[in-house]
């Protein structure tokens, strides 16, 4: 009886000691995978900003003339003569306020769906990170 | 007979294991009564590391967003001495110096430092770094940093400054901000196994890094690019010492554009000459010449001593005053005070001066913001030289007032300049608009700040009236635009030569003005010292401020207002 005592305390000491000292071996494996991770995600974010350097040395406006020189293309501004205003045009094509107000009219009687999704504008991404 | 024997035998292998484990005892408790301090150092050092989490510096952008400079990675390779046998230095050595493109000798000296951490070489590319990997030698390491590049290389380049070996920042804005750019570092204390990984999960203390905000500028990359593509052709076309162009907002005192001539690469800041990097527009004072009558002309409109058409008779063009002999560059009888400015008469001007107390033209030279720095947010910025009325010689009053015995910068020209097309008010010339983190929201902000008023509004549209009769019948015909109106006044200032007396072969060249005249959108210095070929600010620098106009004012969509002939504003 004693020695089952005693056999028994040894084996749940020696079995918590093994649990205890698998979580640390896990522990320390998952670190690793961890860390593997983060190189990889290091390494992305390190292309990413490589290649945000790159965009922008490419945008930069001597190496755009640069290009332009070596192929011969010449960008001139265009004369006064040479510009259509916009907005003339775009009053040319603004409806008679009377055809809008029958086509307003018209749409008070026309089916639509119950419900209808909003768009959601769409924010232009200027963040880099 | 057989039973003593195994008894013996059962006796001498108890003593042996008696004895074992007597040694492992003795030496057990010796380790830990005796050198278990030392030994927890040593293990300490072995395991925990303390890693510095350098912070990423601060990109800078232009007005529009567009990256001026951003940080990039390199690798730099560093050597723990003590973990590589005294054996393997030599080998160590032999391997590593061709890959890093260094002598032998010179790795093998830095590997047998007693140190414990020694660097073997700093900014390495990726190409680099891998070699350096596929070695695999024990106590030589990679660690990430981050180095300054600039996409645009040379443009703007005395205004970034540029950042050093350790992400400092040493000049322009990247020295000016440093403190916004360069963030905090982070740490982490950490455990290391036996091959030297990190283990996350015992790690001790973690603070992360607190990465560098952003700068936005004030410059356009555009105009940036059109001014420098401009000052360069005319610095080489005259072969001149030094250049400087500053594009300004007269309103807000934003500067859009300024450059230097010489200039240099920033990405290779370490092979150019200190003249190269000079920021000659905050650095470099001149004495201005002609441009200064706009000092003295509105001062003499203030002080309601002239009108527009009050004659003064100019000698023609040799004239005896304050002991010293006066040149105009083509003589004149009678002249108007307007034609006095347009044509730039030094002889008229002087006699204008002569009727304005001499204080009040000290007043007012200090007024437009002439011998103090106007606190545009660069380094290096100096006064300019204007010495008080109590200080002035014989000769002073017939020299200030044309633009002599006097040194400004062109930082001060252009602010003074902007002062008159803006309705008379003296700008903080600025190059930052506002400091922006990684969401972009605004951390702080330099709004435009108006010093003080100089002249009237009157005064103001008057001068205004003169500088474009300087540009469309006097000095400055160079600087007409077919499409816009333009003001400006011309100079052309002699140096004073090695001997203290003026020279007649090295003059500064220089057109301060502004467009369009009836509603100035930017305005201009243009500065060209000691211009070869020719020298007159309208020949030199008069066609540099009419090419960058022309395109500056297209590029921001200004409407034409010369659309049916101005003759008057």
């Amino acid at each position: 009886m004693r020695l089952s005592k005693f056999t028994c305390i040894v084996f749940l000491v020696t079995m918590i000691t093994f649990l205890r000292t698998q979580q640390r071996v896990d522990a320390i494996l998952f670190s690793y995978d961890i860390k593997a991770k983060q190189k990889e995600i290091e390494k992305l974010l390190d292309q990413e900003r490589d290649l945000h350097y790159n965009i922008a040395r490419l945008k930069a406006p001597q190496y755009l003339e640069c290009i332009l020189e070596e192929n011969c293309v010449k960008m001139v501004m265009p004369e006064r003569w040479q510009l259509i205003e916009t907005d003339r045009v775009a009053k040319a094509d603004v409806e008679p306020k009377l055809v809008q107000l029958g086509r307003n009219f018209a749409a008070l009687f026309t089916l639509k769906s119950e419900a209808q999704a909003t768009p959601v504008k769409k924010m232009a991404n200027t963040k880099r990170k | 007979m057989r039973r003593s024997n195994s008894r013996s035998r059962l006796f001498i292998i108890l003593i042996f294991f008696f004895s074992v484990m007597s040694f492992y005892v003795v030496r057990v408790t010796s380790l830990q009564l005796f050198r278990s301090t030392y030994l927890r150092i040593l293990a300490a050092k072995q395991h925990n590391i303390l890693i510095e989490l350098k912070p990423e510096r601060g990109d800078i952008f232009d007005r529009n967003m567009r990256c001026l400079a951003l940080d990039h990675n390199v690798y730099s390779v560093f050597a723990m001495p003590h973990l590589i046998e005294e054996a393997d230095k030599e080998q160590v050595a032999r391997k590593l110096a061709p890959v890093l493109g260094m002598g032998k000798g010179s790795v093998l000296e830095r590997i047998k430092k007693d140190k414990y951490f020694v660097w073997v070489k700093r900014e390495l590319d990726e190409k680099k770094k891998s070699e350096v990997e596929a070695l695999n030698l024990d106590g030589i390491e990679l660690m990430k940093e981050y180095k300054r590049f600039y996409p645009n290389s040379g443009l703007a380049c005395h205004v970034l400054g540029f950042a050093g070996l350790d992400d400092t920042g040493l000049e322009g804005v990247e020295l000016a901000y440093d403190s916004y750019l360069k963030g905090t570092s982070g740490w982490r204390w950490t455990v290391r196994d036996a091959k030297r990984r990190d283990i996350l999960a015992d790690d001790k203390k973690f603070i992360p890094p607190s990465e560098g905000l952003h700068a936005v500028l004030t410059i356009d990359e555009a105009i940036q690019h059109i001014a420098e593509r401009e000052l360069d052709a005319a610095y080489r076309k005259y072969e001149a010492k030094g250049a400087t162009i500053i594009i300004m907002d007269p309103y807000e005192g934003s500067i859009l554009a300024l450059a230097n001539r010489p200039a240099y690469d920033l990405n290779n800041f370490d092979s150019s000459s200190e003249n190269q990097k000079r920021n000659r527009a905050v650095t470099d004072v001149y004495e201005p010449g002609s441009v200064y009558k706009i000092v003295t002309a509105s001062t003499a409109l203030e002080n309601k001593v002239v009108t527009l058409g009050k004659v003064f008779y100019c000698e023609n063009g040799q004239y005896a005053v304050a002991g010293r002999i006066l040149h105009d560059s083509a003589p004149h009888k009678d002249l108007t005070f307007r034609e006095v400015i347009e044509k730039s008469s030094n002889i008229g001007t002087v006699k204008v001066a002569m009727l304005i107390d001499k204080n009040e033209l000290y007043r007012y030279s200090r007024l437009f913001g002439f011998g103090e720095r106007t606190g545009i947010d660069i380094p290096g910025e100096i006064n300019g030289i204007l010495r008080p009325p109590s200080k002035w010689s014989k000769t002073t009053i017939s020299c200030l007032p044309i633009g002599q015995e006097v040194g400004v910068t062109s930082v001060q020209l252009v602010s003074a300049i902007a002062a008159i097309a803006n309705g008379g008010y003296l700008v903080k010339p600025r190059i930052v608009r506002e400091i922006i983190n990684d969401e972009h929201d605004i951390i702080r902000s330099f709004p435009p700040v108006e010093v003080r008023r100089v002249i009237s509004k009157e005064s103001s549209d008057t001068m205004k009236d003169i500088l474009y009769g300087a540009v469309e019948k006097g000095t400055g015909r160079n600087a007409i635009l077919e499409q816009y109106t333009t003001a400006g006044k011309t100079g052309t200032a002699q140096k004073v030569g090695p001997d203290g007396r003026y020279s007649h072969t090295q003059f500064v060249a220089s057109f301060a003005g502004f467009a369009p005249a009836n509603d100035p959108k930017i305005a201009i210095i243009v500065m060209l010292d000691e211009p070869k070929k020719s020298y007159y600010g309208g020949t030199v620098a008069a066609p540099v401020f009419a090419n960058v106009a022309r395109d500056v004012l297209r590029y921001l969509k200004v409407e034409p207002d010369k659309k049916k002939e101005t003759t008057n504003l």
